[in-house]
């Protein structure tokens, strides 16, 4: 976490631009421009700006957003709700996507449905995500007007209007978790399937699907909950660029006009919160595999 | 049979034996696809197992056996595939049923226990889940609790006292022999009519071979199922089985009752097992069966085992003809020989085959044995703990005590036998004596010379001095290794030898070992087991040691090449005068290479002595364990010709 932290202050700070000249505005004197340096720091020495922020966020202040004059932790707070429904949403499509393609790639191996499963990887792969999204909303929003094209309402207050304002994006995102996750699951069981458990459960008379879904399928899903894992952090990396696209309020909109206001607390708050949370998924996923696997349950 | 029987019965009536069907096998042929091409891994293999009787398949690893097994209940790996032959079970054509039809027969009417019980049950469900799914997948009325009955019951009767702690557990919780157990509590639940074994001891200890065939037995006679019990061991074999089918090359070379096969062999492959295998009884030297099987691709017209048969003597007919089965004149098997009936068969049958083998045996004679000298390696009070120190987080823990005071001596030319189950510290051992873990305390001297933290020059000395030679010579090679740099690589860094040099010792080495100098070039995957095992003993003689530290160096070879790399260890030993430490947990190879025993339990060692008196005379209770458990023919279960036998506690 520290880690992170440090190298993204100082990223931040290596990029030209400079956060009194958007505040102040373009027609700001030169005086006015260093009043607003001194009343934000900005003109401190590095070390003292590094040191103060670490401080102030070890007690829980993400400090005041340079455009908006609000605390950031609003900000955030703000725009969790609808990034947390995309991310959520989207995962659950590319996981469960992921392991039905990459199931019937396994057990149709080097057959037409596991050639086209692949196919469909490389594909969406191959794909860069923006570019699927703009042809999504084209179709779906612009042509059939299935979909609205851009805004965000919860889930929880009106499930209807929420799917439907999350499906496009949430379907772009999924896709590119889904092309990855067919692939593992159909190594991870191609594997199983081979496996003495695997044979035994035939010899004992168990259907094909018991055979796949019910034994094969829970031993291959175990390398797959890192793999989860890791997937979510690059989908929140993900969701800054879908969230643009599609107009949606969220943290990713937050941060990249942050990022273009040069606003210095907010890009900082918000990439810690980003950070805690990869890394809260990751220790949850820890945790998971001792549910799930016996055998390291001490 | 929908429903449960009544769950307090494990077992369904005895005389329900009637019910069951027999299994007609004919002419089945297996081919398997490779990506050189397609073999024949099966070829019109024809035998029969009647209600309750208990028939072996004995065969060296690619003689089809398993593949056999597979073809039965239609568990063949993709690529293989079945081209002809007749499965019948009664009134079922196995290779006929698919679907539904197929899924209700396996675990009913057939079920199959396998070799390994650790990757066979599913690590992520508890017993109970696996074993009342067996239940419930044939009794689709049977309550959970009725299937938990039934299969606790059964637990009991393979010998679990606490059938519900054993529910209760996931299979990595159970011991090797436990986990077969509830495997054979699994195929037996359903009290099928026949039960297929493939190798069902081989991956476990002595002691716990003898507990799992025993309960393979009570719940087989519980049940009245027949068997089909696969292995590669002919004591085994020859301790359980009716009748015997011995194959080689995917074919039945010979079938006859198991004390006609033991006792009067007819096919000279089934002549040279039983010759190349040692057994407890007594030393004696080992006749290999000189080369190999043929490969796979390798396309014989006449008899597949004409290249290494020593009754061929080049006579046309095995060249051209593959032999029929057919009855042997004079003998009382069925062998698939030209000449069977040339061998000579013994006049009188003695009360044990091995008697009867070491008649027709030609070499019988034993190299003497050098006296024993004062000892070069001594190990005294060794005493290795593991896990002593407590870390940062965990509690202070009691420490594992791996061994624990252990001393022997080897003198030159000697072999001693460190004999141990899995677990008893044999590994430790050898690896505290090649100074590669430290011991806690005690010490190990070399030539009179006292390695106890020694280091640099008198390190690097005795590791020249000492050399070993591991179980597994797949591993133990490295793959992108030639040969000749595996073998050579001790030489440049211990010798000093230029690239001329060590050519030309590496081709000695190879051709010591009964490889040729131009094997050097190669890679060890075109090598077969026991000749990557020559490769590795060439390799640790090399720096022409005075010490071998053998651990378990034959453990994973067939029983004829077993012979060979024994047999050339003797050779090796008697002309270089090296003292042998040679671990095992095989009795009867003990029997046939050790000087003297020491025998490790627990960490300890519980009997030291000369290998004939502690063979013989064994003083200590373990030992004696170790002794009744090794698979013996002559111990035939008495009457076991009459199939359903009760053998319950």
């Amino acid at each position: 976490m520290l880690g992170v932290t440090t190298v993204m202050f100082a990223l931040l700070r290596a990029v030209p631009g400079d956060p009194a000249a958007v505040i102040a505005g373009p027609a700001a004197t030169p005086a006015v421009l260093a009043a607003v340096r001194a009343q934000y720091h900005l003109n401190q020495p590095l070390v003292y700006q590094y040191g103060h922020w670490i401080s102030s966020l070890l007690s829980g202040n993400l400090g005041t957003s340079l455009t908006y004059q609000e605390p950031v932790v609003t900000l955030i707070r703000q725009a969790l709700g609808p990034t947390l429904q995309l991310v959520i949403v989207s995962m659950v499509i590319g996981v469960s996507l992921g392991v039905l393609l990459g199931v019937f790639a396994a057990t149709h191996l080097r057959k037409a449905p596991d050639l086209i499963v692949s196919g469909f990887s490389s594909g969406v792969l191959g794909m860069p995500s923006f570019w699927m999204g703009l042809l999504l909303l084209l179709v779906f929003s612009v042509d059939l007007h299935w979909v609205p094209s851009g805004g965000s309402v919860s889930i929880l207050s009106s499930p209807v209007e929420g799917l439907k304002t999350v499906a496009l994006p949430a379907i772009t995102l999924g896709l590119g978790v889904a092309a990855v996750q067919a692939r593992f699951v159909r190594t991870a069981m191609v594997e199983a399937l081979s496996g003495d458990y695997v044979r035994t459960a035939r010899a004992k008379g168990a259907s094909e699907r018991a055979v796949v879904w019910k034994h094969a399928l829970r031993n291959a899903l175990l390398p797959l909950i890192t793999i989860t894992g890791i997937q979510v952090g690059i989908l929140l990396g993900g969701v800054v660029v879908i969230e643009d696209v599609f107009a949606r309020p969220g943290l990713g909109s937050v941060i990249a006009t942050a990022i273009a206001n040069r606003d210095y607390p907010v890009v900082e708050g918000t990439t810690v919160v980003l950070v805690a949370a990869f890394s809260a998924v990751n220790l949850v996923v820890d945790i998971a595999y001792q549910f799930i696997d016996p055998r390291i349950r001490r | 049979m929908s429903t449960v029987d009544d769950p307090s019965t494990a077992s369904p009536p005895r005389e329900g034996a009637k019910r069951f069907a027999a299994l007609h096998v004919e002419g089945l042929t297996v081919d398997i696809r490779t990506e050189h091409g397609s073999f024949r891994a099966v070829d019109g293999v024809t035998f029969e197992v009647r209600p309750g009787e208990v028939v072996g398949l004995v065969g060296e690893s690619g003689s089809g056996k398993s593949i056999t097994a597979l073809a039965l209940m239609q568990l063949l790996p993709e690529q293989a595939a079945v081209t002809a032959g007749i499965v019948r079970l009664g009134e079922t054509d196995l290779l006929g049923v698919r679907g539904e039809e197929l899924r209700s027969l396996r675990g009913r009417r057939v079920s199959m226990v396998f070799q390994d019980p650790l990757t066979s049950l599913n690590p992520l469900m508890t017993v109970e889940r696996q074993l009342v799914e067996a239940v419930r997948l044939h009794h689709h009325r049977a309550s959970r609790s009725e299937a938990v009955d039934r299969v606790g019951a059964l637990l009991r009767t393979v010998g679990f006292g606490d059938p519900d702690r054993v529910l209760r557990s996931y299979p990595h919780e159970l011991s090797g022999g436990m986990r077969q157990r509830v495997m054979i509590v699994m195929t037996m639940v359903n009290s099928p009519d026949l039960l297929i074994a493939d190798e069902p001891t081989t991956a476990l200890d002595v002691t716990t071979q003898a507990q799992v065939l025993d309960a393979l037995a009570v719940a087989r006679d519980a049940a009245g199922s027949a068997m089909i019990l696969i292995s590669h061991d002919l004591g085994l074999i020859g301790e359980r089985c009716d009748r015997v089918h011995v194959m080689y090359n995917g074919r039945i070379i010979e079938s006859g009752s198991t004390a006609a096969i033991l006792e009067q062999p007819a096919h000279p492959y089934t002549i040279g097992l039983l010759a190349s295998r040692p057994t407890l009884k007594r030393r004696r030297r080992l006749v290999p069966i000189p080369g190999a099987p043929p490969g796979q691709f390798e396309v014989l017209s006449g008899c597949a085992f004409t290249p290494r048969c020593a009754r061929t003597r080049g006579r046309q007919l095995c060249a051209d003809e593959a032999p029929q089965m057919t009855a042997v004149t004079g003998g009382s098997t069925t062998a698939a020989c030209h000449f069977a009936s040339e061998t000579p068969v013994p006049v009188t049958i003695s009360e044990s085959s091995e008697d009867a083998v070491e008649e027709m045996v030609a070499d019988g004679e034993l190299p003497k044995r050098p006296p024993t000298g004062p000892p070069l390696l001594e190990v005294g009070h060794l005493v290795k703990e593991f896990g002593r120190r407590g870390g940062f987080f965990s509690r202070r823990s009691q420490g594992v005590r791996a061994l624990d005071d252990v001393s022997f001596g080897i003198a030159a030319g000697r072999t001693l036998a460190l004999v141990g189950e899995s677990g008893s510290g044999k590994s430790t051992a050898a690896r505290s004596v090649l100074q590669l873990v430290e011991p806690t305390s005690g010490s190990v001297a070399f030539d009179g010379r006292d390695l106890t933290g020694a280091r640099g020059r008198a390190l690097r000395e005795f590791r020249m001095s000492a050399q070993l030679v591991q179980q597994d010579p797949y591993s133990a090679l490295n793959p992108r290794m030639t040969v000749g740099n595996a073998i050579g690589e001790p030489l440049r860094v211990h010798r000093a030898m230029n690239a001329r040099q060590v050519e030309q010792r590496v081709g000695d080495l190879l051709e010591s070992v009964g490889l040729r100098p131009e094997h050097s070039r190669r890679f060890p995957h075109e090598f077969s087991g026991g000749q990557r095992q020559r490769i590795c003993i060439a390799r640790a003689l090399s720096l022409e040691p005075r010490l071998l530290v053998l651990d378990e160096p034959v453990s994973s070879l067939d029983v004829s090449v077993q012979a060979q790399i024994l047999s050339l260890l003797a050779d090796i030993q008697l002309e270089r005068q090296i003292a042998f430490l040679f671990i095992t947990h095989d009795l009867a190879v003990v029997r046939n290479v050790a000087d003297e025993i020491a025998v490790l339990h627990r960490g300890a060692v519980v009997e030291f002595g000369p290998a004939e008196t502690v063979l013989s005379h064994p003083s200590h209770d373990y030992t004696r364990t170790l002794i009744a458990a090794v698979p013996d023919s002559s111990r035939r279960r008495a009457g076991s010709g009459a199939g359903v036998q009760a053998s319950r506690e």
